[in-house]
């Protein structure tokens, strides 16, 4: 008898739609591989469903707010249900931007120079006079994001001082926290990381948008970008970005699964961030790694399954 | 092998028209609001609770009745003989003496926006709107390619003043139609004044101009005094467009143009090719919930039904937004249009807003010129007044909570 599943997607979060893509297309691939699949979008029945259901594991299909921030980890963990992915504390870790590049930084993981701002200093402190000193410190165009939010939602490339407020005021509504981060020109790869006890990286994937910016519309528009793999990158370069994946997932003390976003600059790759449910859409960046590396989207699927259940 | 990943191999075959096309980050923001603990302003759904289920069952009866066979087999392009008579009914009761013969039945007046789009618009053509305007006609001229120029609305609706000096200093080809909505505008909420019903009438008159009235609310009026259509004058210059998705139900999707016989022929050409006809099965419910007179208690209902649900947002409004705001103050309709202090951005705060669980649709998409940042359509048929009052006062906060971010980055100076 297969386990029972529960494939968590939807919620209130900003990324709502895409997580219903990705919770749809999971829950048919565990269907298919003849698991007991139970789809649950989630809402205030969520608890006591999964307390009446008893599913053996649940496969968190969430993106954003809520579902990635280790707030539906922590649930699971008081329920005592086994859950897909790398676990609370990446979860909360990885979700939130500043605390992330700061271990990075700590590390010795190279990632973008940035500054982070909050409503409350801006409000409270006047921190808008700091604005023009961030901007030079860290050179123009700049990019602005929420710090706590996927899908580049909220994410804007600034080139000029004035435009910075309305960037701010934009990232702001995501978020109380931002981050004003130098602008990286360069390749931008997308690494996977797949495993247990001695984790893989899967095959960069080279995204390059059409506006070249990976904003919302570049993702989610079929043809708005072009997709590589493996990524254009000399080996040297591969096996750097292949390293730091693996270090950025194992300091961030990641199981089973992360997805290490990064901008290579003059052959160096520069850690972005750290994506702990990446999207599983037809557009994906995960899937299409596993899919260079020989795994179907239901190997994958059941792979991802299988490191989260616990062993017989 | 080349690594590159085509996602899409059909890419090379899509059309420029289809291309236009996106993803877009508000769409996905708007994915949230079909649940329940978002107050949601954002839709235009008519309050459908409100048809009677004993009554739907006797006309569902009624239909087999007549004609169970006939209900689920094609019918003629410009739409059944007894439904183009209802629908000269209910235009009788707004004053239009129309023959049914030239009324063409469409699948939804959604489906006469695009036929019309298709026989009057080669790309490069100029046309003009209403700014803001219905979004749906957007969609709808769009693909076809026009130059649209915006002729932005006043609380009288389009002023024809404006619209003339823009004509006076036209050059090129003529423009090829104005697409005007003058009954509780959707999203302005405004209704076009009489005088300048007339005076437009004689401007299409003068310069020879097509006016596309699209009247979908017009019978919504729950306040005031209605003002005729421009179709009720019989020129030859006025399309009329009509639909029961908001005095019956928009799941039917019947609705209907009206206007000069050649017009309608050649509409009528182009609806053999889109769809062959309209659906039989809902036709014959339509005429016969018409006939079996339902839809004027129906309309009773909805008329007092939304009078109060909008006295509860104009009072909710009135109480917590913010100074500097604006709205208008519909007589009838779906809709109110709140316009901001010029510095806001509605598109920007709506994350906000979402986050605070309330939903309206941002200004900018009811534009085809860019403008409309700081303005919002608020829906007041759908949520009841409890929820209107919770709601509005939600996004009473998050404004606040957005104006006192802009002062601080010394934004609010507009």
């Amino acid at each position: 008898m297969k386990a029972r599943i529960a494939v968590l997607m939807g919620g209130r979060s900003l990324e709502r739609s895409i997580s219903l893509k990705s919770g749809k297309r999971i829950a048919r691939a565990l269907t298919e591989r003849g698991y007991d699949v139970l789809e649950l979008d989630v809402d205030e029945t969520l608890v006591p469903t999964l307390m009446s259901e008893k599913p053996d594991l649940v496969y968190i299909a969430l993106h954003g707010k809520g579902g990635e921030d280790g707030t539906i980890q922590e649930l699971l963990e008081i329920l005592d249900i086994p859950y897909t992915g790398p676990g609370l504390l990446p979860s909360i870790i990885g979700f939130n931007k500043v605390l992330s590049k700061e271990l990075f930084i700590a590390n010795g993981i190279p990632t973008p120079r940035y500054f982070t701002i909050s409503s409350a200093t801006l409000e409270e402190m006047g921190a808008s006079n700091l604005l023009p000193t961030a901007w030079e410190k860290l050179g123009s165009p700049l990019v602005v994001k929420p710090a706590a939010q996927g899908s580049a939602l909220g994410v804007k490339i600034v080139r000029e001082l004035d435009d910075l407020g309305g960037a701010l005021i934009e990232a702001l509504s995501y978020d109380d926290r931002v981050l004003l981060e130098e602008h990286v020109a360069g390749t931008e790869i997308a690494v996977s990381v797949i495993g247990d006890s001695e984790p893989e990286a899967l095959p960069a994937v080279e995204v390059v948008p059409e506006s070249g910016f990976f904003d919302f519309d570049a993702r989610y528009t079929p043809g708005k970008t072009e997709y590589f793999i493996p990524a254009r990158l000399d080996n040297s370069v591969a096996a750097e970005a292949s390293r730091l994946a693996l270090e950025a997932h194992k300091l961030l003390r990641c199981k089973d699964l992360s997805r290490v976003d990064m901008i290579v600059r003059d052959g160096q790759p520069l850690v972005l961030e750290l994506n702990i449910s990446p999207g599983m859409t037809e557009t994906s960046l995960l899937p299409l790694a596993a899919e260079a590396a020989g795994m179907h989207f239901a190997d994958l699927v059941e792979r991802l399954v299988r490191l989260a259940l616990p062993a017989d | 092998m080349s690594p590159e990943i085509i996602f899409d191999p059909y890419t090379k075959l899509y059309s420029e028209a289809s291309s236009l096309m996106r993803s877009s980050a508000v769409r996905e923001l708007m994915s949230v609001i079909g649940r329940e603990d978002v107050i949601s302003f954002g839709g235009g759904l008519p309050f459908t609770g409100a048809l009677p289920p004993e009554d739907i069952n006797d006309v569902m009866r009624s239909v087999m009745e007549k004609g169970m066979a006939e209900a689920f087999q094609y019918g003629e392009t410009e739409g059944r003989d007894e439904l183009k008579r209802e629908l000269a009914v209910i235009m009788g009761q707004e004053g239009i003496d129309a023959d049914p013969e030239h009324v063409l039945v469409t699948t939804g007046s959604q489906q006469a926006l695009d036929l019309l789009a298709r026989i009057l618009i080669d790309s490069g053509d100029d046309i003009i709107i209403e700014g803001p305007t219905y979004l749906g006609a957007l969609a709808a001229f769009r693909p076809a390619g026009p130059h649209m120029r915006t002729i932005h609305l006043d609380t009288e609706g389009l002023p024809v003043a404006d619209l003339e000096r823009v004509l006076d200093e036209w050059s090129g080809p003529a423009p090829k139609f104005v697409y005007v909505v003058p009954n509780f505008h959707n999203p302005a909420g405004v209704t076009m004044s009489p005088e300048r019903r007339e005076r437009l009438l004689e401007v299409a008159e003068e310069r020879d101009l097509l006016i596309i009235e699209d009247n979908p609310y017009g019978l919504l009026r729950f306040e005031g005094k209605s003002v005729p259509p421009m179709a009720s004058s019989g020129s030859r210059h006025v399309v009329y467009l009509g639909t029961l998705s908001k005095i019956v139900s928009p799941g039917i999707r019947i609705g209907w143009a009206y206007g000069p016989p050649p017009i309608i022929d050649r509409l009528a050409t182009l609806k053999q090719g889109a769809d062959l006809c309209s659906s039989t099965l809902n036709q014959m419910f339509a005429e016969e919930y018409i006939r079996l007179g339902y839809w004027e208690k129906n309309l009773d209902v909805l008329k007092r039904v939304y009078l109060s649900r909008r006295n509860a947002m104009l009072s909710a409004l009135e109480k917590n937004f913010p100074e500097g705001s604006r709205w208008t103050r519909p007589e009838g309709g779906l809709f109110i249009w709140v316009t901001l202090p010029e510095f806001l951005d509605t598109e920007k705060m709506l994350p906000l807003a979402i986050n605070q669980k309330v939903a309206y649709v941002p200004g900018t998409a009811f534009y085809a010129d860019g403008t409309g940042a700081n303005q919002m359509r608020l829906n007041f048929s759908y949520a009841d007044e409890e929820l209107i009052a919770e709601g509005i006062k939600r996004l009473g906060k998050v404004i606040r909570k957005e104006i006192e971010l802009y002062h601080s980055l010394g934004l609010d100076k507009g």
